[in-house]
């Protein structure tokens, strides 16, 4: 016997007024229902072999080269930090056990110093110290390094994801705010944003993130949307050295280079490795190559669909099966987000009221949109249903349909299936699963029907 | 106030503004003796100071102390940018100043440990070099 359960209707009327046309000029220039001209936010994972500072360094060359083309950045960017302490830690051991070994004048020592540190950024700049002990010193310290990315390279995917923890709180505030991100990785900054996007993104704001990599330690990139989605010089002697280790360990290689132009003899570049002596270079083919990415990568997140950011709204519907009736599912709904939308300049661009008459079970939920926001506040509203299994129950929904229909009365313009996956915070006796609504903005007074039933 | 320790990684600082002597001195002379630049680099030698201060008490760096710390870097880019001068990487000054042994520890063990995004700090509180008795640690 197929199990009847109850159907619920989702009232959302949407008068479309838009925004563009009545919004106060002055919130700015942000047009709500352009769906262009988005704010951008550049994030930024530095590799292994860096400082805080160095790292930032970066993250100021890679804002600067946009500023320079007048892109129109919304903030100075956001680190996404990694330090390797140990790494850290084994380099200043090394240094200071062969600077004991020399004696020399306080300027010598000075310039060792300096090398040091430019060292640890990848600065790459010319040897400050002498020749000789310095390029002993830097082989030494080069072989320290190679093994450690080996090891950070090869490991594995959960450790990857909970290190990563910071930059998806990151990404998705960004999200949140509204803003498109691009997301610039360099070496094993590239595990950090691969474990980390996988994470932030989802079908309903991976229109606005956008992924480029240089030097990728990564086997695999998060895929973007669309294009080259890194620059891996064939003349990078650090990523070489790694994929031959990585290699003879047995672990899955780094992304194939992709820039096979030769490297130039520059002035102190040693390894074709650094991030802004390099890839960021307008000197080298790999570094006109990413600049030309990264610049392609800005404009198709500057002119993805915009949507306002406070889009997290989600209905949580506590299902608990009627043991007596045993064909319907009493339901409780909350609404545990807050219900009004809106953009970064504080325009509210939609609003909910929800009301549950317990008598009939019946969950109304009015949704005003102002504009042509109607994609991204479907996509929030996601129907999650919580079901208690108790024992000798029916079991979840397998399937869940849902259909809009324009509020005029006339009949639904489509069905449409909703995929159905468990919930990442689904465990133990709870079973959460989620559904994604997609419509379109030219619908007036839509109303979403969803209904669940149940295997026989 | 400072622990002997702590005093020892400060450095003889005759100016009490929380850098030391010799390391203003050579940052003089790398920007030509431009006051203003020099203060801009000095401003940024001050936090990397404070940050190996901070470091030498086993501290785990702040939002608020990784804000201060890039806006101290910021001032220099930006006073250098706007002179049209090359700044000098940030490494050559975090050399100048982590110059031995216990510095070097003490400033590595604070910076390696920074993670999350940093605060930022209200407009009074970077880009001046104003006199002090010790550094603001």
């Amino acid at each position: 016997m197929k199990k009847s359960l109850h159907t619920f209707a989702l009232l959302a009327a949407l008068p479309l007024a838009s925004l563009a046309e009545s919004a106060d000029p002055s919130h700015g220039t942000f047009q709500v229902c352009a769906n262009t001209d988005a704010p951008v936010s550049l994030a930024f994972a530095n590799g292994l072999l860096s400082t805080w500072v160095s790292a930032n360094e970066a993250l100021d060359a890679t804002v600067s080269k946009l500023e320079q083309e007048k892109k129109g950045l919304a903030d100075r960017g956001t680190l996404l930090f990694h330090a390797d302490k140990g790494l850290l830690d084994e380099l200043r051991a090394v240094f200071e056990q062969r600077l004991a070994e020399v004696e020399l004048s306080a300027d010598d020592k000075q310039a060792a110093y300096a090398s040091f540190f430019a060292f640890l950024a990848a600065s790459e700049n010319e040897p400050l110290a002498g020749a000789d002990w310095w390029a002993q010193t830097r082989q030494a310290m080069g072989a320290v390094v190679l093994a450690r990315m080996t090891a950070f390279a090869a490991r594995d995917a959960a450790e990857l994801r909970s290190d990563a923890a910071n930059d998806v709180a990151a990404i998705e505030g960004l999200l949140d705010a509204g803003k498109g991100v691009l997301v610039v990785a360099h070496g094993h900054g590239n595990l950090y944003a691969n474990a980390a996007l996988k994470q932030a993104v989802n079908p309903g704001n991976e229109a606005r993130v956008r992924y480029l990599g240089a030097a990728t330690a990564a086997a695999t990139h998060w895929p973007g949307t669309g294009g080259l989605t890194y620059a891996s010089s064939a003349g990078d002697d650090v990523l070489n050295a790694l994929r031959i280790a990585l290699i003879l360990a047995s672990h899955p290689e780094p992304l194939p280079a992709n820039q096979l132009a030769p490297h130039p003899v520059l002035a102190g570049s040693f390894t074709g490795h650094g991030y802004v002596a390099n890839y960021l270079s307008q000197a080298t083919p790999a570094g006109a190559s990413f600049r030309g990415m990264l610049s392609n990568a800005f404009t198709s997140v500057k002119s993805a669909p915009a949507s306002p950011g406070a889009l997290a709204f989600r209905l949580t519907q506590t299902a608990q099966l009627d043991a007596m009736a045993a064909t319907s599912y009493n339901v409780a709904w909350t609404v545990q987000e807050p219900q009004e939308f809106r953009t970064p300049d504080e325009t509210v661009v939609a609003s909910v009221v929800e009301t549950f008459d317990p008598g009939t079970s019946k969950l109304t939920v009015v949704a005003q949109s102002n504009c042509g926001y109607m994609p991204a506040l479907a996509s929030g509203l996601r129907p999650l249903l919580m079901q208690t299994p108790v024992e000798g129950l029916p079991p979840a929904p397998s399937s869940i349909m849902v259909t809009l229909q324009p509020g005029n009365a006339e009949p639904a313009v489509s069905w449409v299936p909703v995929d159905l996956w468990p919930h990442p915070g689904s465990s133990g006796r709870w079973a959460m699963y989620t559904g994604m609504i997609g419509t379109t903005p030219s619908h007036e007074g839509i109303t979403l029907f969803w209904s669940a039933s149940g295997p026989t | 106030m400072l622990t002997g320790a702590e005093k020892q990684i400060l450095g003889p600082d005759v100016e009490h503004d929380g850098v030391r002597d010799d390391v203003q001195d050579r940052l003089a002379v790398l920007h030509g003796n431009d006051a203003a630049l020099t203060d801009a680099a000095t401003i940024f030698a001050r936090a990397v100071t404070r940050s190996a201060i901070l470091g030498a008490r086993g501290a785990r760096p702040t939002a608020a102390q990784l804000g201060h710390l890039k806006a101290e870097l910021d001032c220099y880019w930006a006073m250098a940018k706007g002179k049209g001068f090359e700044p000098l990487p940030a490494s050559r000054i975090e050399a100048l100043v982590v110059n031995d042994s216990e510095r070097l520890k003490a400033y590595l063990d604070f910076v390696s440990n920074a993670s999350g995004v940093p605060t930022e700090p209200s407009a009074d509180a970077p880009c001046t070099l104003a006199q002090a008795t010790s550094p603001a640690v």
